[in-house]
């Protein structure tokens, strides 16, 4: 059972006011706040260990390179890879996705193959494949949800036919909630011989990761929503996988041996696609993350994130008007709920809820072709983490039923 | 600085500026939004369409009698607030005295954050469409 009034204070900004009211922050599906431990490391980076890495010989290179590599260790222990060379360091999921598209997917796939997503992917996993698609003459396909956003299983496999080589798919939505079956998934495109890339942005600050047992080929996430800091996002790759890909951006560090006019060589993966300075003190203070979370425990940090969701729903069900975008089903949802209420606008309850004290995301939420399935302009997000409380949802459900009452008179002219 | 605004402008920032609260405020801008004057559904065009916001705003609006007469509608409630401090509290005026007024009012008090375009109220990118359309008519001959 979590201590949550002790880990509450551990994150300083969960004390702070908004518009002279408690914070209630309920926008973690957009990022989460960061623990002390981890504000502490990268403050103590640019104080002590601050330097480049791989490169210089002086002790504070050696010092700032250990710090970075021994997170990519974690990060490997943390997510059950086979070892840290199949950790590759990005911006963030986005990144990690467009490098399989650029290097992985370029690479071997021909005109004529097709990639296949799901309707509930953030745009993140389907433009890179859509500019891919269109440079090199490749189709993309779509397996579709119902209206409880449960991916429609049973379309899979006429779907999945020999042409498609890559399924690219969301673990957890971003907008449903959905949890989608990750090893079934997995299981059923390997056996149709398609490479299999999961996006694990909303999957890995919440569930425990194992990519042994997935089974799949690649695996996005980003630092940020898991306590880390902005600008570092993590690609899982299988090592012979990322040992046979091309680079995907040139520079330094990337290299072997460079020649003029040509012949230069590529350095090893994971190396070889870090082209340049990455964001050390990020990826560096990204490992006091990692401990935090270990310390809690995943399926602690789950458990309690469903009892959280499970006291939303139950609460929400009773605001007149409140419509739900997917299943109610809490053992095949996350921590997201997306919602609107009849007659109001997504963007009004945002700011209204914003003038209460209560952070939470609307608008199209970086998926269009959801909004487009549900036929609405837009939608209110609350997604929580382990830190929010029960009273916090309570006062999310009051402030929207004042919402209501507010957004009800005057009645807008139609 | 209210002092320098046109008075149905003026009028309207100062009943927003008597609340301190918010939630008050925004109550405040959706009662302004509700009494703006509905616009025909064929106003509802593409070029009338105001980009980078978040909810659906129009605006339009030109010469007649050689003082500007705007109109327009956003579907979110506090956004058509916002917007009609702009459409209504302009309107009437020449296009030189529209381009004359400066949108930091709107910071004062204290609806809109940072006047930089921002999809979430779309204050920003409503101004910018109003002063564009006042530019025109005052590069079209207006005064």
């Amino acid at each position: 059972m979590l201590d949550v009034e002790k880990i509450r204070r551990d994150f300083p900004i969960l004390s702070k006011t908004l518009e002279g009211k408690p914070l209630v922050y309920l926008d973690n599906a957009a990022t989460t706040h960061k623990p002390e431990s981890v504000i502490r490391a990268l403050d103590n980076f640019y104080r002590q260990d601050n330097s480049n890495i791989h490169r210089s010989t002086h002790g504070l290179a050696n010092k700032a390179t250990e710090d970075y590599e021994r997170t990519r260790r974690h990060v490997a222990r943390f997510i059950g890879a086979a070892c840290a060379q199949e950790i590759v360091f990005t911006r963030n999921a986005t990144e990690s996705i467009n490098l399989v598209a650029r290097s992985w997917a370029a690479e071997n796939l021909k005109a004529g193959d097709e990639i296949l997503v799901t309707e509930m992917e953030h745009h993140a996993n389907v433009v890179p494949w859509q500019m891919l698609a269109r440079e090199k003459g490749l189709k993309l396909k779509v397996l579709p949800f119902d209206d409880q956003g449960l991916l429609k299983m049973d379309e899979l496999d006429s779907l999945l036919t020999e042409k498609v080589k890559l399924f690219a798919f969301t673990w957890v939505s971003n907008v449903l909630g959905t949890v989608n079956p990750v090893e079934e998934l997995v299981r059923r495109a390997k056996a149709r011989g398609a490479a299999v890339l999961v996006d694990a942005a909303q999957a890995a600050p919440h569930l425990g990761v194992d990519v042994r047992k997935l089974g799949c080929d690649f695996l996005a996430f980003s630092a940020h929503k898991m306590l880390g800091p902005t600008g570092v996002g993590v690609l899982w790759g299988r090592e012979e996988l990322l040992d046979a890909m091309p680079p995907y951006q040139g520079g330094g560090s990337m290299i072997e041996d460079v020649r003029l006019p040509e012949g230069t060589t590529w350095n090893l993966a994971p190396w070889k696609f870090e082209a340049g300075t990455p964001d050390i003190a990020g990826v560096a203070c990204f490992d006091a993350a990692l401990d935090y979370l270990e310390a809690l425990g995943m399926d602690e940090v789950h458990r309690r994130e469903a009892e959280l969701t499970a006291l939303a729903l139950d609460r929400l069900q009773r605001v007149e008007g409140f419509r739900l975008y997917g299943t109610r089903d809490p053992s095949r949802r996350g921590a997201v709920i997306s919602f609107n209420l009849e007659g109001a606008n997504a963007s009004d309850l945002g700011q209204l809820l914003d003038s209460m004290g209560v952070a939470v995301r609307t608008g199209k939420l970086c998926a269009h072709p959801i909004m487009r399935h549900y036929g609405v302009e837009g939608m209110a997000r609350a997604s929580f983490y382990f830190y929010n409380t029960g009273e916090e949802v309570e006062r999310f459900v009051q402030d929207l039923q004042r919402c209501r009452k507010i957004l009800g008179v005057p009645a807008v002219k139609a | 600085m209210t002092e320098a605004l046109p008075p149905k402008l003026k009028a309207m920032v100062e009943e927003l500026n008597s609340v301190d609260d918010l939630t008050d405020k925004y109550e405040i801008l959706i009662e302004i939004g509700g009494r703006l004057e509905e616009i025909p559904e064929e106003a509802k065009t593409e070029a009338n369409l105001v980009r980078g916001c978040q909810s659906v705003v129009h605006v339009y609006g030109g010469l007649q009698d050689g003082k500007m007469a705007f109109r327009g509608h956003a579907d979110a409630m506090i956004v058509n607030g916002l917007l009609t401090l702009l459409v209504e509290g302009l309107s009437g005026l020449t296009p030189r005295e529209v381009l004359a007024v400066s949108p930091d009012f709107i910071k004062e008090t204290g609806v809109v954050k940072a006047l930089t375009p921002s999809r979430v109220n779309g204050f920003y990118n409503i101004y910018e469409r109003v002063k564009a359309l006042a530019l025109a008519a005052s590069n079209a001959g207006g005064k």
